[in-house]
């Protein structure tokens, strides 16, 4: 209900008081940031792999969309179902299988300097006839299609698309993390040694939740492009790969609903912080401290994020209808 | 384990049960009436005007938020001693992006959406500011001399009419600065240094129109934003053996490359350098010693000359307003464009619609703010408010001016050539 009304509650009288159509924006951002967060903790915490590359992926997949539909004419949502498989096929291939070979410390290194390195690229001059250079490529403004026209305007189809996407991909990541492969993933996690002997071949899975956190990523940095209508080679850079392991540090590793309080948390900190200044001068200068703090209160209070926090003494209630386990990461 | 059978006939209900109450309710918003009239124009109101802006109160570049809290210090100075700009008094909104691009589209969003800005202004930041501008085009907001020389809000103000330059854009000012490279070391060997970024490319563009063929380009060097330091840079160009040196540079990166050709090399190499990175800061981090000789090119009074009223009083307002010691080359800058933005204000008269402003700022003719060099021109085909300066010359740590004013009044950045320049 919320989800598809949402758009229009702004013009509620009473939503009016505290929505205004900038939510609508926030909310197709925070269904852009699931999505990446959701491929980052089944790296992280469903597979036990630490990456500081993911905002590279997203950002590579963001101008594999935008070249696609700015220069050779491919619809925008064929394009970015299309960046998504190719991203996935390149962080399985070119990353996941290198990656096999490199553990913990390791692996966050070398997917740290795929991140460094990145923007580079995109900036290299034989490129430029592709990615424009420094300056980014601009995309238009999204109409709905022909019979939607009447009801949604262009941001409104947007959050649509997005959230709908969001949530099915949310569905086939529950289903995944239920299955053979999600049970293998979590076994890695735990112990490389102990999911040999149990029969998992350890470099298939290592590449191929890669893979699948690609996809994610890719899904989630074509929808990028499209929300934001711009990309540039710093739109994206290692401090927003840093701020994904932290939000899905704060929400809870190894949980969707980890991921969605990850999501929230990126999406709102920024005006959270702003809105605090209102209350604490100085705020707005500490930004940074705030984040620490959290992250080392978060990490000491509840070792599981904020999501293990309302999963243990809250839920158990609920499971008679299966929601508590529709959450949690052990099934 | 996966939904059962039994689970997913509950979702699919569930959702098409949405679906149809979400469609309802669609139907229904246009039975009630609008319970509060829009302002016609947001963000003015009888005694006011909001603005806002997006800077880095934070992050790798924060000491710039120095800028906007300038602003903010002169509006505030305004509102107090003139009651303000045609009876309203000034709001201004800063907003916090880090130098983060998608915290930027965020925070502009929330400002136009949900705070109701009248007109942005001085965004800071070209990765930052790009992300935006367009969408601010889209919605008709003005979006008033952007904190950065990028040529991208200059070089069309036809295709982009609501966004003004502040700073003379990095390719005049490259053409200026190669131009007196060209007159004072012809036939030497030139090296140049630059950010990877269009910033840099912006500014090589004009150093190598500027300098033509009386040098001869023998290393060419970038850096990222991200790099601690730029002796690598240096030491190449000292092997290619350059006699002089055009570098666009952040002030952290430049006052590296300069200690390192002086301190390490011993290397008495010219510098030439952006005046991004000619200010109280570079001096602080290199030392006065070691930046002595350097060229960089001023538009603005510096804040070391205290003898003149006008900076005395800009130092006054600084420690009445915003409880600063003392102003610098940033807060300078940053009463520049307060003044600026009161002057399209006291155009735009008093029935304000954004239209009307974006007419005034584009109509600006021989305007001297208080603390410029230079005249102020702008016109519908012109949105670089300042284009041109002063030579500057290091001289025991402050960048004292010689010789005359340069500009190349109304010419566009990409079409802009030595010939162009008036002295």
């Amino acid at each position: 209900m919320f989800l598809v009304a949402f758009p229009f509650l702004h013009e509620w009288p009473f939503f009016r008081l505290f929505l205004g159509e900038y939510r609508t924006f926030n909310a197709t951002m925070f269904a852009v940031w699931l999505l990446v967060l959701l491929g980052m903790n089944l790296l992280t915490g469903y597979s036990g792999q630490v990456s500081f590359g993911h905002a590279a992926l997203v950002l590579a997949s963001a101008y594999l969309t935008a070249v696609l539909s700015q220069q050779y004419g491919f619809p925008l949502w064929g394009a970015i179902g299309l960046s998504g498989a190719a991203t996935a096929i390149v962080g399985w291939v070119t990353i996941g299988i290198p990656a096999v070979r490199l553990r913990g410390p390791y692996l966050a290194i070398a997917t740290f300097g795929l991140m460094l390195a990145f923007p580079q690229i995109l900036k290299l001059n034989v490129l430029t006839q592709w990615t424009q250079g420094a300056l980014g490529i601009r995309g238009g403004v999204v109409e709905p299609p022909g019979f939607l026209g009447d009801v949604l305007d262009g941001r409104e189809w947007m959050y649509y698309v997005a959230m709908s996407m969001a949530v099915v991909m949310t569905v086939l990541f529950l289903n995944l993390t239920r299955s053979r492969t999600g049970r293998a993933f979590v076994a890695l996690r735990d112990s490389e040694v102990g999911a040999e002997q149990m029969g998992v071949d350890v470099p298939k899975y290592k590449a191929l939740a890669f893979g699948v956190s690609s996809l994610y990523a890719g899904i989630g940095g074509g929808l990028f492009f499209a929300v934001q209508g711009f990309v540039s080679p710093d739109s994206l850079g290692l401090i927003d790969s840093i701020f994904f392991l932290v939000a899905i540090v704060i929400g809870g590793l190894g949980s969707v609903l980890g991921s969605i309080v990850g999501a929230l948390f990126l999406t709102f900190q920024s005006e959270a912080i702003s809105a605090l200044a209102g209350f604490v001068p100085g705020a707005n200068n500490l930004r940074n401290v705030f984040y620490g703090a959290s992250l080392i209160a978060v990490i000491v209070l509840f070792p599981k994020g904020i999501a293990g926090f309302f999963q243990r003494p809250l839920w158990p209630k609920l499971r008679g209808w299966n929601l508590g386990r529709l959450w949690s990461s052990r099934s | 384990m996966t939904l059962s059978g039994k689970a997913w006939t509950w979702v699919v209900a569930g959702l098409l049960a949405v679906m149809f109450l979400g469609t309802a309710c669609v139907e229904g918003v246009g039975e009630f009436p609008a319970p509060v009239e829009e302002a016609p124009v947001p963000g003015v109101t009888d005694d006011e005007v909001v603005l806002g802006t997006h800077t880095s109160l934070t992050g790798p570049v924060a000491v710039y938020s120095q800028i906007a809290l300038a602003i903010n210090a002169y509006f505030e100075y305004v509102n107090e001693t003139k009651g303000g700009v045609n009876g309203r008094t000034i709001k201004f909104l800063i907003e916090d992006d880090g130098y983060s691009p998608p915290k930027t589209v965020d925070l502009v969003r929330k400002l136009v959406e949900e705070d109701r800005i009248f007109a942005l202004v001085n965004g800071f930041g070209t990765p930052t500011h790009l992300q935006v501008v367009d969408y601010l085009q889209e919605n008709g907001v003005p979006d008033l001399f952007v904190a950065t020389g990028a040529t991208e809000w200059v070089k069309d103000p036809e295709a982009r009419p609501m966004v003004f330059g502040s700073i003379p854009n990095y390719v005049g000012e490259g053409i200026i600065l190669g131009q007196h490279i060209a007159e004072t070391y012809p036939g030497l060997k030139l090296g140049l240094m630059s950010q990877n970024d269009d910033f840099g490319a912006d500014g090589m563009t004009g150093i190598r129109r500027g300098v033509g063929d009386a040098l001869d380009i023998v290393g060419e060097e970038t850096h990222e934003v991200l790099d601690v330091d730029l002796a690598s840079q240096v030491d190449r160009l000292h092997a290619a053996g350059v006699d002089v040196i055009a570098i666009w540079a952040t002030p952290q990166h430049f006052a590296t490359a300069v200690k390192h050709a002086r301190l390490n090399l011993n290397w008495d190499v010219p510098f030439v350098l952006s005046l991004v990175s000619a200010n109280e800061l570079t001096v602080l981090l290199a030392g006065p010693e070691v930046i002595e000789g350097t060229v960089s090119l001023g538009y603005l009074k510096s804040a070391f000359e205290i003898d003149d009223p006008d900076v005395a009083k800009h130092h006054k307002l600084v420690q009445d307003y915003m409880g600063g010691e003392n102003g610098n080359t940033l807060t300078l800058y940053g009463q520049y464009i307060g003044e600026l933005v009161e002057e399209s204000l006291r155009r735009a008269g008093r029935d304000l619609t954004r239209e009307g402003l974006i007419e005034a700022a584009e109509s600006i003719t021989d305007f001297w703010c208080s603390i410029c060099l230079g005249p102020v021109n702008t016109s519908p085909t012109d949105h670089d408010p300042v284009q041109g300066g002063f030579l500057v010359r290091a001289e025991g740590g402050r960048w004292v001016r010689f010789g005359d004013l340069v500009t190349y009044e109304g010419v566009l950045p990409g079409d802009m050539m030595v010939e162009d320049l008036t002295r």
